[in-house]
């Protein structure tokens, strides 16, 4: 069944269930409202739910028994992917908290550009994915401790000496980003001139951008936006 | 006075004028990359503008939304693939000038025009966004819900060959609106209450994080079907004359005055948008310079003339989209739909109000328009050979870059509050999600953002309405305003209905 059959399916399915939910609505009216006319809080969600029944009720009707036309179907590898990316999205948000956001977000990252590179999924990448898997582990760690270090050292410095600037949040913030480039830079310089395999270099290219791109959210979000990326199991 | 010198101060300080001129390069980049839109650009920036004060933030908002228009012409021009719809226009005599060797001249022409329009709506929303502010002075509830239906049906009938598709997920964001708790009784209004009291979705579905996944993670994940193929590399071109002559642009001034005219009330219709404005410049512009009088050359043939008319009406859509935002609460296109909800967010409310007690906040929107056109203008001239190569990045690094952001972005919002930022990423991607499978069968969505902003105003204003009527549900034709508006509303049902009958 094509995706412009299932829609109208979805809708109804999802219309009924919204009514159902409407009904089970207590229905109150605003305070002071001694006359009742207020039509209650059930009266739009419950208004709303009809509407959206009766309308993809008809277009049910009109694209599974009325119309002919067909949607392109994706082949098999494009489908796979998509469904690899949804499936990782949704493992990243699960365990965010739990594995905090250096070590998900690097290895979300590494996952996502290591089968764009290889446009498939396929069982035969799974050592190479692996491989790599534990290399964005351990190296996005250290970036991540490098620079939180940076930041500590140069904090306590600023303090220790009053210097307004290293305890303020903008110069520590491209003071540690840009060793930590600096070292990525170094990383893959050295990497570069020792892999020759194309396949081990899909591994460098997808670690290497992983950790530039995690570290980069990580300086702007909680350092400059001080917003709080849960550590997770990385306590330190 | 005071009020306008203080608007200036928002935004003509260092930290404003440098978020606005990154939003700019962000922008022209965003738009320059084929497929990605103006409005998905704005939602990944909506995090980050949350994070700065309400000039700053939607400086960096209108550097996004006015760099994103004008780069779409870049790949339209350069490769005969328009960057967004803004450009649809754009290819047929801009991709011809690059065949005959003349693309610096059609890229510059491009920044000019992009310019001129501008600028041109920007003059148009200062004149016309405080009157129109001052007409809502005159509605009650009764007009305020029934205006909230008008924006719904427009956008419903304007946004999709199908009105029935285009209703149905315009209910769909109204049903997702009514999520959390009562307005009026603050009872809970979520499903299984028993079981889910004491998660975020009681504070209800936050509209950001839903703008995130309907805007970036759907066009991640449609994007991720041509990963194979990739963008076609931009051709290895000598870029040469870029300032279009003086003179020539002078004796267009016909095409340039009816296209900011085009763009500007297209843009001011809820749901209209751009696409809609550069086919009917294009086509006036082709019918102006079919006349030998009009001593210009034939737009279609490769010119200058069909470069200009389409790009000055997709950026004075800009400014026209902004009318009703700023003075009514109804957006003008989907972009100005997720700038609305970036001040909505910040408790801004548009309408009379606003523009009373909070002048110098409109004002500085105004300055910060006015900036981002300013930095379109000569970053787009300076880069015009440097922005083409952001056609050689692969959508390999690109898509996880979108989903990274969408996701973070999400759960910035809510960045203390562990759970509910969680929660908020479930959000994008669950929406992020329906909305790639709505793309796919050419549902729109735009309405599902209309209903989620409307959603508030129009159940609020139905209940105060009737509540004050005494329980009388015809209120709505008692008041002739209302009236006026709900008679609209089924004209522009019964418009797209009969122009769906003619197209069969």
């Amino acid at each position: 069944m094509s995706v412009k059959k299932i829609i109208p399916l979805f809708f109804i399915l999802i219309s009924i269930s919204y009514i159902v939910f409407s009904l089970s609505i207590e229905q109150r009216r605003m305070i002071g409202d001694i006359g009742g006319w207020d039509p209650g809080s059930r009266a739009m969600p419950l208004g709303i739910g009809i509407l959206m029944l009766l309308t993809s009720a008809y277009l049910f009707f009109k694209e599974s028994l009325l119309s002919t036309s067909k949607s392109t179907k994706l082949d098999k590898s494009q489908r796979n992917l998509i469904i690899f990316v949804i499936i990782i999205s949704l493992i990243y948000i699960l365990i965010f908290r739990y594995i905090g956001f250096i070590i998900a977000t690097n290895i979300y990252l590494y996952s996502l550009a290591f089968f764009n590179y290889k446009k498939e999924i396929k069982w035969r990448f799974i050592p190479d994915y692996l491989t790599g898997l534990l290399s964005i582990t351990i190296f996005g760690l250290i970036i991540y401790s490098v620079s939180r270090y940076t930041i500590r050292f140069l904090f306590l410095m600023g303090k220790k000496n009053s210097i307004e600037v290293f305890t303020g949040r903008l110069l520590p913030a491209f003071i540690s980003i840009a060793i930590a480039y600096l070292l990525i830079f170094l990383v893959n310089l050295l990497a570069k001139k020792l892999i020759k395999y194309p396949d081990r270099k899909i591994i460098l290219s997808s670690t290497i951008f992983a950790i530039i791109v995690t570290q980069t959210l990580y300086i702007i979000f909680k350092q400059i936006f001080w917003v709080n990326l849960v550590s997770g199991i990385v306590f330190w | 006075m005071q009020n306008l010198l203080l608007g200036f101060s928002k935004v003509f300080n260092p930290v404003t004028i440098l978020w606005i001129a990154l939003g700019e390069v962000l922008g022209i980049i965003l738009g320059a990359l084929p497929g990605l839109t103006a409005t998905m650009g704005i939602a990944l920036m909506l995090p980050i503008s949350f994070q700065l004060s309400t000039p700053t933030g939607m400086g960096l908002l209108l550097g996004v939304y006015c760099g994103a228009v004008s780069g779409a012409s870049i790949p339209a021009i350069l490769l005969g693939i328009p960057g967004n719809p803004n450009a649809i226009a754009t290819v047929y005599d801009g991709h011809a000038m690059t065949k005959k060797g003349l693309a610096g001249q059609a890229l510059g022409g491009a920044v000019v025009a992009s310019f001129i329009g501008g600028i041109c709506s920007l003059v148009l929303l200062m004149l016309f966004s405080p009157l129109i502010a001052r007409v809502t002075l005159a509605f009650g509830p009764a007009e305020k819900a029934s205006l909230a239906l008008l924006g719904l049906t427009i956008i419903a009938s304007v946004s999709t060959k199908n009105l029935a598709k285009g209703i149905l997920t315009g209910l769909l964001g109204l049903a997702l609106s009514l999520f959390g708790t009562d307005p009026f009784t603050n009872s809970l209004r979520i499903p299984f209450p028993s079981l889910l009291a004491r998660t975020p979705l009681t504070s209800g579905i936050k509209l950001i994080p839903a703008l995130i996944g309907l805007f970036g993670i759907s066009q991640a994940l449609y994007d991720l079907e041509k990963i194979k193929m990739g963008y076609a590399a931009p051709p290895q071109l000598k870029i040469e004359k870029i300032f279009p002559p003086i003179k020539k642009i002078i004796r267009m001034w016909r095409i340039i005055v009816e296209s900011v005219g085009i763009g500007s009330i297209i843009g001011a219709i809820p749901g209209t948008g751009a696409s809609i404005a550069v086919f009917l410049s294009y086509e006036r512009a082709k019918r102006i310079t079919s006349s030998r009088k009009s001593k210009l050359d034939r737009v279609g043939t490769g010119c200058l003339e069909g470069v200009i008319a389409p790009e000055v009406a997709n950026n004075s859509v800009t400014g026209g989209a902004l009318i009703p935002a700023l003075s009514l609460g109804i957006p003008g296109d989907s972009s100005t739909a997720v700038l609305l909800g970036a001040l909505l967010v910040k408790g801004v409310v548009p309408g009379y109000q606003l523009f009373t007690q909070d002048i110098s906040l409109v004002y500085s929107i105004f300055f910060a328009l006015f900036l981002a056109n300013f930095f379109m203008f000569s970053f787009q001239l300076a880069g015009v050979r440097i922005f083409p190569k952001v056609l050689n990045i692969p959508l390999t690094i690109l898509i996880p870059v979108i989903l990274i952001l969408s996701l973070i972005g999400s759960y910035a919002i809510e960045g203390q509050a562990v759970l509910a930022a969680t929660f908020d990423m479930g959000v994008a991607l669950f929406l992020g999600i329906l909305g790639y499978f709505l793309k796919k069968a050419d549902y729109p969505i735009a309405p599902i953002v209309l209903g989620l902003i409307l959603g508030g105003m129009l159940e609020e204003n139905f209940r105060r309405a009737v509540k004050i009527a005494n329980g009388n549900y015809l209120v709505f034709f008692t008041k002739p305003i209302a009236t006026v508006f709900i008679v609209l509303s089924i004209i522009s049902v019964m418009v797209s209905l009969l122009k769906s009958g003619k197209e069969k």
